[in-house]
C-alpha cells in the first residue's frame, strides 16, 4: 500500500514550474532505507509555495530566491526534512520511513474515516487502477480476484455482471449481494439473475456506474464493520467513493480513451469426420452428427426430403464436406470504445469535478450493443470557516439491444453448438423472402432468431446526493446526507412472427408473434445525519459518532404482453391482437439510529464498540425493532513496544478481533396472504393468461404470509492480524471468521394439500468459517523500477445447519434433473440431478445392451463452491513503464454443463471421433464401454458404438455424467503502459500522457472442464450456482488505451 | 454566524427527530398495492373453472394418454420427458406441479368460493364450487389413491394434512355432489355464476340444469368405478339415482367441457403444447390408430393427421423419428387452438349406462346406449350421419359373450374417450381393456395402476405420507386380477 500512495501522489502532484530565480539547486533525494532514489518528492524552499518535485531518479532542479537557503523535503510516508543548503548549489538528502506517517486513511460506514491501523476489522480497498485495468463496463467483473474474503463470480453472455459473495453466504432464498453504497448514498443493484427458460439477461444494475469516476472501492466484509449499515447490509457492504476534486488543486483536464475488441473465450474442439445423422448413416433431419463418414459423397439434403418446400432455396443434393467453423462463425468480433473526459480542480474554498464519459459496447453475436453515457458532478464548497457544502451527482443512459439467452428455441445458441458438422449453417439460406424460417430443426434457426427475437432496454438514472458538515466546534463535527437513486427502465422485447421459442412474451406467442413492453421506476431515498465527536484525554483518544438513518425504497412496474401480430416486422404493440396488463409496485420505509464509540489508547490500543437500531415497515408492528451491536479491538505490538522495530525487520505487527450481529428485515409484504391473478400453467410452455376471453380472474396466493415474522441475525466474529516487514517491502493482512445466521427469514415450503405451498418463517441456521489472507512484497526493488506482487487468497465454507423443521431441502433454481438446492447440514447451494445406478460396490449398473440406467430420483451430484479462490497480481514498473497482470486461479467448484452434454451426445465433439466409428468392413465399431455390472452382479464390459456411449441413451441419461470441476488459472487482466518522460512533454500542452495495451481472460487453464469456458453460468447473479445450461459464452478481450491530462 | 450555527444545528436535529419519532403511519405502508386482501366469488370461480378446463389438457392427460396408449411420446432429438413417461419413468418430482396446481391453486380457489357463499347468500356459487371440487377429487383418487381431503385446506392451521382412504372420500364425494345439487337447487342466491364460469356460461337459469344432470352423471361415474370393488352396492345406487328421476346428459351440448378460445393466451392446452417448444414431443399412438385402422373409424379424420395418406401410430420405445407419424389433429386441438377439453361426456355418460346395464343389470338397454354413445362420439367428431350408419352398421352391435360385449363397450369408449384425462386408463385398470401391452423399453415390468406421490408431499408431509413401492400400487376400487 505504501508503494501504491506514493504513486498515487505522483499522479496526483503535476510538477509545478519553477519560477526564474536567482540560483539553482540541485540534488538527489534518497530513502535511508534502501538508499534508492525517491520520486515525487516535494521539494520546497522553507515558508514559500516554491518548489518542485524529484524526478523518476530521485533527483530535482530548484531555483531558489536570493537570500533563500532552507530547503523542505516533504513526501508521505518519509520524516520531512528541512536541509540548510547554504550556498552550495548541490545537495543530497536522505529521508528517513516514517511508519505513523503511514497510516492509511480507510472510510467505513457513513463516511467515517478511520485509521487502517486502528480498525478492528478487515477491510479492502481496490484503487481506480486496479478497478479499471481491463476497461470492463460492468464494475462488479472489475473486482474478480482483487478482495480476499470476496467471491467473484461472473457468467458469461452479454452485458452481464457477477455475483460478489462476501464472507459467505448469510441467507437462504434472499439475496446474498452486498449493498452497494455510493458516496454514502445506498444504490440499487437489482437485476442480473438470468431467467433460466426465457427472455434475454438484464444487467445488474451496477453497471450503470463508470468505473472512471471511482477514485477507490472498499469492501466492508464482516458484521462489526458493517453493523452501522444495519439491516441491508447482512451481506456485506461495497463502499465507492467518486472522484473529485481538491481544494487548490491545479485546474487540469484529463481525457482517457480505449478501445479493445472482444472474442469467445474458447470454443468446442469439434471432430470433423462425420456427418450429420445416425447410426453412421447420413441423414438431413437428424440433429446429431452420428452419420456417414464424410468423404466427398453426394447426398439428398434436407431440401430434397422433408424441406422440399424450400427446395427453391438450395440444392437438393450436395456433396458431403465438413464445414470446420461453422459454429464459429455465428460470432464475430466485438468492441468496446470508452471515451471519458474529465475537468478538475479547486479554489481556496472549492473544489470540482465534471465529467463525462461514455461507452460502446457489442457482443460476439450480432444485434447485441450496449450504449452508456455518464455525466458527473462533484463539488465541494467552504461556505463557512465551518460550514462545508457538497453535492455529488450522476446521470447515466444506458440503452442496450441483447439476444436471447437460457433453456428455449429462440436462444440462439440452443442448439447452435451442435450444428451437425456437414452442415453449411452460414451458406445456407435461413429466411424466405417472406420471413419464414428454413431450419430442419425445431427450434429458431441461430441466424433467423438473432436477426428476428429483440429485446431492448434503455435506462435513465440518477444517482446523487447533497451534504452539509458542519464543525460545531474544534472537536465535533455534524454531518447532513440527503441523496437519491432514481431510475427508469423501459423494455422492449420481441418475438417475431414464425418464432417457434416464444423467448420473450411467453410460449403463447410462438409462431403468432407478441411484444412485451414495460416500465419499471425505482426510487431510493435516504438521509443520514451524524454527530462526530474526537478529543483527546491524556493517553486517551476518544472518537464518537451519534447518528440516524432514514431510507425510503420504492419501485413500480407495469407492462403489457401483446400477442398474434398482425403485420410481421412490424415492432409496435398495436400490431397485437390480445393484450395482459402486468403492474406490481413496492414501498418499504426503514430508520435506524446508531452510536459509534472509538477508544485509542496510546496509538497502540483501540476498543471500538457500535450499535444500530432500525426500525422497519416490512415488520409488524411488535417485530419492528432490530438491534445489533458489535465491538472490535485492535492492538499494534509494534506501537506498545517499539523495541520490535529495533532491528529494521519488522515494521508493524497488529493484531484485531472482533465480533458482531446484523439483522435483516423482511421483504414487503410478507407478513400477509394476497389474492393475485389468476393463470393457469404447467411446466412445458402451454398456459393460460388473465383477462381470459374478456373475464377477469384472481386466485388466492399460493405463498402465505406471516404476521409474526421477526427479522434475522447475523453473527460474527473476526480474528486477524496485519504484519508488516523489511520497511513495508513484505506485508501481510489476514482473517479468520465465523458467521452464524439465524431465524433466517425463509419461504418455507409447505405440503399443497394445505391449500398453500409455502409460507414465510423464521426457520433455519446457515454457518460460515473462512479465512481470507493478502500477502503483500516488493521481492526486486531498484533504481530503475520495482517488482511488486500481491496475493490474495479466498476460502470459506457456507453450511446449512438446518432447515424448517419438517423440511429437508429447499429448490434454489434449475430443473426437475439438474437443479440446485440448499440441504440441511449440507454446503450452500448443492447440485441434485439422476444419478446413474450403482450397485454396493458402486459400479455403474448397467443393461443388458450396456447401457446405463439413471437413477428415478435425484441424489447430489455436485457441489459449485469452489474449495478456494486466489487472486495473485503482479506490478512491475521500470522507468516509465508499467506492467501488471492478474492471475485468478480457483481450485474446485463443480457445474452441471448442458453444452458439454450436447456437444457429446450429438456426437460433434472431438472426442465422439477420437477412435475411428467405423469398423474396416464399414459396420460400427464397438470401442467404448461403461464396464459395470449388470444387475445380477456380474461384471459387464459390454462393448459400444460412440454413439451409444456418447448418445441419448447413454451417458447422457443422467445429469451425473456432464459434472464437471471448474478448476481454473487464467490471466484474468493485464496491461502495460508507457508514460512518456516529463521532457518529452515539456513543449506540448500535456501534463501527463500515457499509452497502454490491456486485455481480460487472456489465457485460461481448465483442465478438467472441456469445451466451453467454465465461467457461464445459466442463473447469473442468482443464490445458484453451478448450472450451465446453453448460455452464451464467455469473452477474451484486448485493446488499448490513452491517457492525457492537460 | 452565530444565529446560521443555530439555524443549523435546529434544523439537523429535526431530521434527526424526524427519523426517531415513532411514527405508525410513516411504518404503515407494508400493503401491497397490486394485489388484494379479498377476492370476489366470481372472480374465484372464473380462476377455478379456466383451471379445471386447463388440467384436463395438462400433465394428468399426457400421462394417461401415454399409459392408457391413446399417445406416444416422441423427439426431435434428444430423449423427451414425453418419451420416458411412456417407458413408466414417471417420478414423484414429475407430479409436483400438477399437485400443487390442484391443491393450492383449484381447490383452494373453490374451497374459499364455498367458505364465502355461505356470508354471501349465495348458495348457487357454493353449489357449482362443490361440484367442481367432486370431479377433481375424483380425478385426484383415481391418479394416487389415498389423499388429504378431510385435513386438506386448513391453510396456515394444518401445514400437513394427513391422508384419507380413497374409499372414505369416495363417499364423501357423493354427499358432497348431494350438497351441491341441493345448493344449486336453492330458489334464491344473491350471486350466481353466469357468464364468468367459464364451464357452462350463461344465465344460470339455463345452465343449472347442465350443472344438475352434470352432478348426477359424475355419480354414475364414480359408481362405475366403485362397482369392482362392491358391484351390489354401486348398481343399487345407480339404479335408486336413475329410479330417481335425475335428468342426465342428453345430448353433446350437455357436455362438462371447457371450451378455448383462438386468441393467443386463452388457447386450448392440447394445442399450446404441440405448437409451442414442445412440437414433435408427441404423437398418435399404434394401439389407438390401429384399432381404429381395423374398423376404418371415420373420426380419424378429425383425430389424426396422415403421413403420406395414411393413419401411423407409434410404440413406444420407438426410435425418434417423429415426423413418421399421424399427429393429434383437431378433435384435441381445433385448428387454431378453440378445441374444447373434454371431462366428462355424453357419449361416455351412454358407455356408463350400456356397461352397467350390461354387467350389473342396471336400468337401461345396452346396445342402446352403446350406438348412442358412438352417435354421441362421432357428432362431436364432426362425423357425417351416412358415415355414423356405415360404421353402426359394421361395428354398432354388441355380440357374443358378456365379456365380449364388454371389449366392445370399453373399446368404443376408450375411442370415444380421446382426450378425456384419466378416464380411458381408469377403464383398463378396471376391465382389462383395451388390451394393452407394455413398451419394449418400460422401465419397470407391469403397467402402472396409479402414479407416484408428488416428491413434494414425501419431503413436506413425511408424517403423513410414505412413497409408493411403485406405479402397481393399485386405487381401492382397482381390484380386477
Amino acid at each position: 500500500m505504501k508503494k501504491l500512495l506514493q504513486s498515487l501522489f505522483v499522479l496526483l502532484f503535476v510538477a509545478v514550474t519553477a519560477m526564474a530565480q536567482d540560483r539553482t539547486v540541485t540534488g538527489t533525494v534518497t530513502a535511508k532505507e534502501d538508499g534508492l532514489p525517491l520520486p515525487g518528492v516535494s521539494v520546497k524552499v522553507k515558508g514559500s509555495t516554491t518548489g518542485t518535485q524529484t524526478g523518476a531518479d530521485g533527483k530535482f532542479t530548484l531555483k531558489v530566491p536570493q537570500g533563500e537557503s532552507a530547503l523542505t523535503f516533504t513526501f508521505i510516508g518519509y520524516v520531512a526534512k528541512t536541509v540548510n543548503v547554504g550556498a552550495s548549489s548541490t545537495v543530497n538528502v536522505t529521508l528517513e520511513a516514517d511508519t505513523k506517517m503511514l497510516s492509511e486513511v480507510v472510510v467505513t460506514s457513513f463516511g467515517i474515516q478511520r485509521d487502517k491501523k486502528s480498525l478492528g476489522y478487515g477491510t479492502s480497498t481496490v484503487s481506480a487502477e486496479d478497478l479499471t485495468t481491463a476497461k470492463v463496463t460492468n464494475v462488479t467483473n472489475g473486482l474478480t480476484a482483487k478482495v480476499p474474503g470476496v467471491r467473484v463470480n461472473g457468467s458469461g453472455g452479454a452485458f452481464t455482471g457477477s455475483s460478489v459473495i462476501i464472507r459467505g453466504f448469510t441467507t437462504f432464498t434472499g439475496s446474498n449481494q452486498p449493498l452497494y453504497v455510493v458516496d454514502g448514498i445506498p444504490i440499487d443493484n437489482s437485476g442480473g439473475a438470468t431467467p433460466l427458460q426465457s427472455g434475454a439477461s438484464r444487467s445488474n444494475r451496477a453497471i450503470d456506474i463508470n468505473a472512471e469516476d471511482i477514485e477507490n472501492l472498499t469492501v466492508l466484509k464482516g458484521a462489526a464493520a458493517t453493523a452501522l449499515y444495519g439491516s441491508r447490509a447482512a451481506s456485506g457492504v461495497i463502499l465507492i467513493t467518486t472522484k473529485k476534486g481538491g481544494t487548490k488543486e491545479k485546474k487540469s483536464i484529463e481525457f482517457s480513451t480505449s478501445y479493445n475488441i472482444g472474442q469467445v473465450n474458447r470454443l468446442p474442439e469439434y471432430q470433423n469426420e462425420y456427418s450429420q445423422g445416425s447410426l453412421g448413416n447420413y441423414s438431413a433431419t437428424s440433429q446429431g452428427s452420428w452419420g456417414a463418414r464424410i468423404a466427398g459423397q453426394t447426398v439428398t439434403n434436407w431440401f430434397g426430403g422433408a424441406g422440399a418446400a424450400f427446395s427453391a432455396f438450395y440444392p437438393t443434393t450436395e456433396k458431403l464436406q465438413a464445414f470446420p467453423d461453422n459454429v464459429k462463425d455465428i460470432f464475430n468480433t466485438a468492441y468496446n470504445l470508452q471515451n471519458n473526459l474529465s475537468f478538475t480542480g479547486g479554489s481556496d474554498k472549492s473544489s470540482y469535478r465534471v465529467s463525462y464519459g461514455n461507452a460502446t459496447e457489442t457482443y460476439v453475436l450480432d444485434n447485441n450493443k450496449l450504449k452508456r453515457n455518464n455525466l458527473s458532478v462533484n463539488a465541494n464548497t467552504q461556505v463557512t470557516k465551518k460550514l462545508l457544502v457538497g453535492t455529488s451527482f450522476s446521470y447515466t443512459n444506458n440503452t442496450s439491444i441483447r439476444t436471447q439467452q437460457g433453456n428455449q428455441l429462440s436462444n440462439p445458441l440452443f442448439r447452435a453448438y451442435f450444428t451437425p458438422r456437414s452442415y453449411n449453417l452460414t451458406g445456407i439460406p435461413f429466411e424466405t423472402a417472406s420471413g419464414g424460417q428454413i431450419w430442419f430443426n425445431t427450434e429458431d434457426h441461430p441466424y433467423w432468431s438473432i436477426k428476428n427475437n429483440k429485446y431492448d432496454d434503455e435506462i435513465n438514472r440518477l444517482i446523487g446526493n447533497v451534504n452539509l458538515k458542519y464543525d460545531v466546534n474544534d472537536w465535533i463535527t455534524a454531518d447532513l446526507r440527503v441523496g437519491t437513486d432514481y431510475y427508469n427502465i423501459k423494455s422492449s422485447s420481441f418475438d417475431e412472427v414464425g418464432n417457434r421459442g416464444g423467448g420473450n412474451a411467453g410460449s403463447s406467442s410462438t409462431n403468432v408473434g407478441g411484444i412485451v413492453e414495460s416500465q419499471t421506476n425505482v426510487r431510493n431515498l435516504n438521509s443520514y445525519f451524524t454527530l462526530n465527536a474526537n478529543r483527546k484525554f491524556g493517553d486517551f483518544n476518544l472518537t464518537g459518532t451519534l447518528g440516524n438513518e432514514i431510507v425510503q425504497n420504492s419501485f413500480n412496474s407495469s407492462g403489457v404482453t401483446g400477442l398474434t401480430l398482425v403485420v410481421p416486422g412490424f415492432r409496435n404493440m398495436k400490431n397485437a391482437l390480445s393484450y395482459f396488463p402486468s403492474f406490481s409496485a413496492e414501498k418499504t420505509r426503514l430508520v435506524g439510529v446508531f452510536g459509534d464509540l472509538i477508544v485509542d489508547y496510546k496509538n497502540f490500543f483501540t476498543f471500538n464498540v457500535k450499535a444500530r437500531n432500525d426500525w422497519s415497515s416490512t415488520l409488524s408492528k411488535a417485530n419492528r425493532s432490530i438491534f445489533y451491536p458489535a465491538v472490535a479491538a485492535s492492538f499494534v505490538a509494534t506501537e506498545a513496544f517499539p523495541e520490535l522495530k529495533a532491528n529494521g525487520k519488522i515494521d508493524m505487527i497488529k493484531f484485531r478481533a472482533n465480533w458482531g450481529e446484523v439483522g435483516k428485515g423482511a421483504p414487503a409484504y410478507a407478513t400477509d396472504t394476497y389474492f393475485g391473478t389468476a393463470g393457469a400453467s404447467d411446466g412445458f410452455g402451454p398456459a393460460i393468461s388473465f383477462p381470459y376471453n374478456g373475464l377477469a380472474g384472481f386466485t388466492y396466493g399460493n405463498a402465505a404470509g406471516q404476521p409474526d415474522i421477526t427479522p434475522e441475525f447475523t453473527q460474527e466474529y473476526e480474528f486477524g492480524g496485519e504484519f508488516s516487514f523489511f520497511k513495508n517491502r513484505l506485508t501481510i493482512d489476514g482473517s479468520y471468521y465465523e458467521r452464524k445466521t439465524r431465524n433466517v427469514i425463509l419461504s418455507v415450503p409447505v405440503s399443497g394439500a394445505s391449500g398453500i405451498t409455502s409460507v414465510f418463517k423464521n426457520a433455519g441456521k446457515l454457518s460460515t468459517k473462512g479465512i481470507e489472507l493478502l500477502v503483500g512484497g516488493t521481492p526486486v526493488k531498484t533504481k530503475n523500477g520495482s517488482y511488486s506482487l500481491s496475493v490474495n487468497y479466498t476460502q470459506f465454507e457456507s453450511r446449512v445447519e438446518s432447515l424448517a423443521p419438517g423440511v429437508s431441502n429447499i429448490f434454489l433454481g434449475g430443473f426437475t434433473t439438474p437443479n440446485i438446492r440448499l440441504v440441511a447440514g449440507d454446503e450452500y447451494g448443492q447440485i441434485y440431478g439422476s444419478g446413474f445406478q450403482r450397485n454396493a460396490a458402486g459400479q455403474i449398473i448397467v443393461q443388458a445392451s450396456g447401457l446405463p440406467l439413471a437413477t428415478a430420483n435425484v441424489q447430489k451430484i455436485g457441489n459449485p463452491n469452489p474449495d478456494w479462490t486466489m487472486g495473485i497480481s503482479n506490478d512491475i514498473v521500470y522507468k516509465n513503464f508499467r506492467a501488471s497482470f492478474l492471475l485468478d486461479i480457483r481450485k474446485g467448484g463443480d457445474q452441471y454443463s448442458r453444452n458439454i452434454a450436447d456437444v457429446q451426445r450429438n456426437g460433434v465433439a472431438a472426442e465422439t471421433a477420437a477412435v475411428n466409428r467405423f469398423n474396416p468392413d464399414g459396420t460400427l465399431a464397438k470401442t467404448f464401454t461403461f464396464g459395470g455390472a449388470f444387475a445380477n452382479g456380474t461384471p459387464a464390459m459390454v462393448l459400444l458404438t460412440s454413439e451409444q456411449y456418447y448418445g441419448n441413451a447413454g451417458k447422457h441419461v443422467a445429469a451425473e455424467g456432464f459434472i464437471y470441476d471448474t478448476s481454473w488459472f487464467r490471466v484474468r487482466e493485464a496491461s502495460i503502459s508507457y508514460t512518456l518522460p516529463k521532457k518529452a512533454l515539456e513543449k506540448t500542452p500535456f501534463g501527463n500522457l500515457e499509452i497502454g495495451l490491456f486485455g481480460r481472460n487472456l489465457y485460461l487453464y481448465a483442465p478438467n472442464y472441456p469445451h466451453f469456458d467454465p465461467e457461464q453460468n445459466a442463473l447469473g447473479i442468482s443464490n445458484a450456482q453451478g448450472l450451465e445450461f446453453n448460455s452464451l459464452p464467455n469473452t477474451r478481450t484486448f485493446g488499448a488505451n490513452l491517457r492525457v491530462t492537460f | 454566524m452565530k444565529k446560521f450555527r443555530n439555524k443549523i444545528i435546529v434544523a439537523l436535529t429535526g431530521v434527526m427527530l424526524l427519523g426517531t419519532t415513532s411514527c405508525e403511519k410513516f411504518y404503515d405502508i407494508n400493503q401491497d398495492p397490486a394485489n388484494i386482501k379479498d377476492a370476489p366469488l366470481q372472480q374465484l370461480l372464473t380462476s377455478a373453472t379456466v383451471n379445471v378446463g386447463f388440467m384436463g389438457g395438462s400433465d394428468l392427460l399426457r400421462y394417461s394418454s401415454l399409459i392408457s396408449q391413446q399417445f406416444s411420446g416422441q423427439s426431435p432429438g434428444a430423449e423427451t420427458q414425453q418419451q420416458q413417461y411412456e417407458k413408466y419413468l414417471i417420478s414423484g418430482s414429475d407430479v409436483n406441479n400438477i399437485w400443487s396446481n390442484i391443491y393450492a391453486t383449484t381447490l383452494t380457489d373453490l374451497d374459499l368460493i364455498i367458505s364465502k357463499s355461505n356470508a354471501a347468500n349465495s348458495p348457487h356459487y357454493a353449489g357449482v364450487a362443490k361440484l367442481l371440487k367432486a370431479y377433481i377429487y375424483q380425478v385426484a383418487v383415481d391418479t394416487w389413491g389415498n389423499i388429504p381431503y378431510s385435513e386438506a385446506h386448513k391453510y396456515t392451521a394444518n401445514l400437513a394434512p394427513k391422508y384419507d382412504t380413497a374409499e372414505s372420500i369416495y363417499t364423501s364425494l357423493i354427499t358432497l355432489i348431494d350438497e351441491a345439487i341441493v345448493n344449486l337447487n336453492a330458489g334464491t342466491s344473491t350471486l350466481s355464476p353466469g357468464a364468468n364460469s367459464t364451464i357452462y356460461s350463461g344465465s344460470f337459469t339455463t345452465t343449472r340444469a347442465n350443472w344438475i344432470k352434470f352432478a348426477n352423471t359424475l355419480k354414475l361415474r364414480i359408481f362405475l368405478h366403485y362397482s369392482e370393488q362392491n358391484a351390489a352396492f354401486a348398481t343399487s345406487r345407480m339404479n335408486q339415482l336413475i329410479a330417481s328421476n335425475a335428468t342426465f346428459f342428453a345430448a353433446n351440448a350437455d357436455n362438462f367441457e371447457m371450451p378455448f378460445q383462438i386468441t393467443a393466451g386463452a388457447q386450448n392446452p392440447i394445442f399450446q403444447f404441440e405448437t409451442g417448444s414442445r412440437k414433435l414431443n408427441l404423437v398418435a399412438n399404434k394401439t389407438l390408430v390401429d384399432m381404429m385402422n381395423t374398423k376404418v373409424d371415420p373420426r380419424r379424420a378429425t383425430y389424426f393427421t396422415t403421413v403420406n395418406g395414411a393413419y401411423v401410430g407409434a410404440v413406444g420405445g420407438a426410435a425418434s423419428n417423429p415426423t413418421i407419424y399421424s399427429m393429434i389433429h383437431t378433435y384435441l386441438k381445433g385448428t387454431t387452438g378453440e378445441a374444447p377439453v373434454r371431462l366428462l361426456t355424453f357419449a361416455e355418460y351412454n358407455f356408463i349406462r350400456a356397461e352397467a346395464a350390461l354387467r350389473f343389470g342396471v336400468t337401461g338397454n345396452a346396445q342402446t346406449f352403446f350406438e348412442e354413445g358412438i352417435k354421441a362420439s362421432m357428432a362431436a367428431a364432426g362425423v357425417s350421419a351416412a358415415d355414423v350408419t356405415t360404421y353402426l352398421a359394421a361395428n354398432g352391435t354388441l355380440t357374443g359373450t358378456n365379456d365380449n360385449k364388454l371389449k366392445q363397450i370399453i373399446e368404443e369408449k376408450f375411442v370415444a374417450s380421446y382426450g378425456v384425462m384419466i378416464e380411458p386408463w381408469t377403464d383398463w385398470r378396471r376391465t382389462g381393456y383395451p388390451s394393452i401391452t407394455k413398451p419394449s423399453n418400460a422401465v419397470v415390468d407391469y403397467i402402472p395402476r396409479s402414479l407416484f406421490y408428488p416428491q413434494s408431499e414425501i419431503d413436506l408431509n413425511p408424517s403423513n405420507v410414505t412413497q409408493k413401492a411403485g406405479m402397481n400400487v393399485r386405487v381401492f376400487w382397482d381390484t380386477k386380477q
